[in-house]
């Protein structure tokens, strides 16, 4: 059975009197006791990959908007990645269709989607913790963000994906 | 440092305070107290006679969390803390806990003195390329191109290395180590704590919030032994997963190269951390991922009066010339007047 520390959230073996990873005392009743966050702390510990990122849809660079716009609403999903030879060249989302196409649509539709994707986007890897997720969305105010190994997309994870984390670790937690 | 046998025995755990520990979980400071509570035990300091000194940032919470005597100082200004210390009570055992913000920002000028001086103390810089205490805005550190809350476009400054300022610095102590690889972390800590003047420890640490993934290319298991070398005093420069590469100048300019293929170990560069002149040392500090291999271990390790020592030999020979001196009537020098 397994003993998390407190402190640091290290498992120890149940029984032993110091965290083997910060030295912290696991028997002092009196100590300060951090206040549980089941959500922030979940948020610190799990990784991206717990959150089990979407298969990518993908297109290429040269698909008319007209295209691109009909491929994500046929999958109903909020972004779509561009790439090339599995290289992640860049992600077209919602918030770039209305902010980039909006009202001019009948005029671009032709156009490649290239013109109107975020070029080389931020990207995370499965094993980069949730938290830090959380971080890159609030600095990029972007809400989708494509997890990649090396070059090539290998899935997807959207703010809805973070909430859904935020519902289950509250509810689990009876908060 | 002497050791008296009628003191007790120290444990790692007589060095922890009763302190709520405020970092994250998953931070990489838990695994980097966790060493240091490991070493001082063998070092033989009494717990009054140790001190920790620190700035401001994350990595300076570290006093608080440790059963000695601390000052959780002014930003950037652990190193001026410190060099007083030391100098008006030299028996102190002393560290300085830093971050790459604290100390190669703000604090970039007293940190040079104190390497520079060379007083016998130990500094930590807990480098993960973020100010993490501020939320995530880059630092002096963070790669070209970082994109952080304070550089949306991605950051345009050159990053410092901070052995290679320590090295400028005529540091006679300057070593490398990671907050996973934790043998190697107490190894070189140890060794810090040994060496008579200033010990400068680079520490990669990882910040799991605001810049997380920084060092998995050196502490990945698939990776490390691929982007690592571990430097060790009169051994080439080796490395890789069956030891099959190494580094061998060209000119002036280091180069990875394959062993076989008519290139032996003898054709490699050979580390020396006690040379005397810095540059072989300098030349290390340089070699980042992912061109090279990173080095960790002791980069320089030599010998050069400490300050406190000079400048209190300095007082003793001033006393032998002129006296012991009265402060009181120095402060009467000159006019003086009471003011009613």
């Amino acid at each position: 059975m397994a003993l998390i520390c407190p402190d640091c959230g290290v498992e120890n073996i149940d029984g032993v009197d110091t965290c083997e990873s910060c030295g912290q005392s696991l028997t002092m009743l009196n100590k300060p006791q951090r206040a549980p966050s089941p959500v922030g702390d979940g948020m610190l510990r799990d990784q991206i990959q717990s959150l089990h990122p979407k298969q990518p849809v993908t297109t290429s660079p040269g698909t008319p908007l007209e295209d691109a716009l009909h491929i994500m609403l046929e999958n109903k999903i909020g972004s779509i990645l561009v790439t090339e030879d599995d290289k992640l060249l860049g992600i077209f989302s919602e918030r770039d269709a209305v902010n980039r196409v909006g009202v001019e649509f009948n005029a671009l539709r032709d156009r490649p989607i290239s013109e109107f994707m975020t070029p080389l986007p931020g990207t995370l890897e499965a094993e980069n913790k949730i938290i830090f997720a959380v971080h890159k969305m609030a600095i990029g105010r972007y809400r989708h963000i494509p997890i990649v190994e090396g070059d090539r997309p290998v899935g997807v994870i959207s703010i809805r994906d973070i909430l859904r984390y935020v519902k289950e670790h509250m509810q689990a937690s009876g908060s | 440092m002497s050791t008296d046998s009628s003191l007790p025995v120290l444990k790692a755990t007589d060095f922890a305070s009763d302190q709520e520990i405020r970092w994250c979980p998953g931070c990489g400071d838990y695994s980097i107290l966790a060493q240091v509570k490991k070493v001082l035990p063998s070092i033989g300091v009494p717990l009054e006679n140790t001190v920790f000194v620190s700035g401001i940032g994350c990595s300076s919470r570290f006093p608080y969390y440790m059963n000695t005597y601390g000052v959780h100082s002014i930003h950037g200004r652990a190193p001026a803390v410190a060099t007083g210390l030391k100098t008006a009570r030299p028996e102190l055992f002393v560290w300085v806990i830093t971050g790459d913000g604290d100390a190669l920002s703000i604090g970039g000028n007293h940190l040079m003195h104190a390497i520079r001086r060379n007083l016998d103390i130990n500094i930590i810089l807990f480098n993960n390329e973020i100010y993490g205490l501020t939320k995530g805005q880059y630092s002096p550190t963070s790669p070209l191109g970082k994109v952080t809350k304070s550089t949306p476009m991605g950051a345009v400054d050159n990053p410092l290395h901070p052995l290679s300022i320590a090295i400028g610095c005529e540091g006679t102590f300057v070593a490398r180590s990671i907050d996973m690889h934790i043998k190697h972390l107490g190894m070189v800590l140890s060794r810090a704590a040994e060496h008579k003047g200033t010990a400068f420890v680079e520490v990669y640490q990882n910040c799991n919030v605001f810049n997380d993934g920084a060092y998995t290319y050196a502490t990945d298991r698939a990776t490390k032994s691929d982007t690592v070398l571990e430097l060790e005093h009169g051994k080439p420069l080796i490395f890789g997963k069956n030891r099959d590469k190494g580094i061998r100048l060209n000119g002036m300019d280091p180069e990875v190269v394959e062993l076989g293929k008519g290139i032996t170990e003898d054709d490699l560069l050979f580390h020396d951390e006690k040379a005397a002149e810095p540059s072989l040392a300098y030349l290390l500090s340089r070699m980042t991922h992912p061109e090279f291999p990173e080095p960790i271990g002791v980069f320089r390790a030599v010998d050069r009066p400490r300050y406190e020592e000079e400048v209190d030999q300095q007082v003793v020979e001033a006393k032998a010339k002129k006296g012991e001196g009265d402060l009181d009537a120095l402060f009467r020098i000159g006019d003086t007047w009471e003011v009613s």
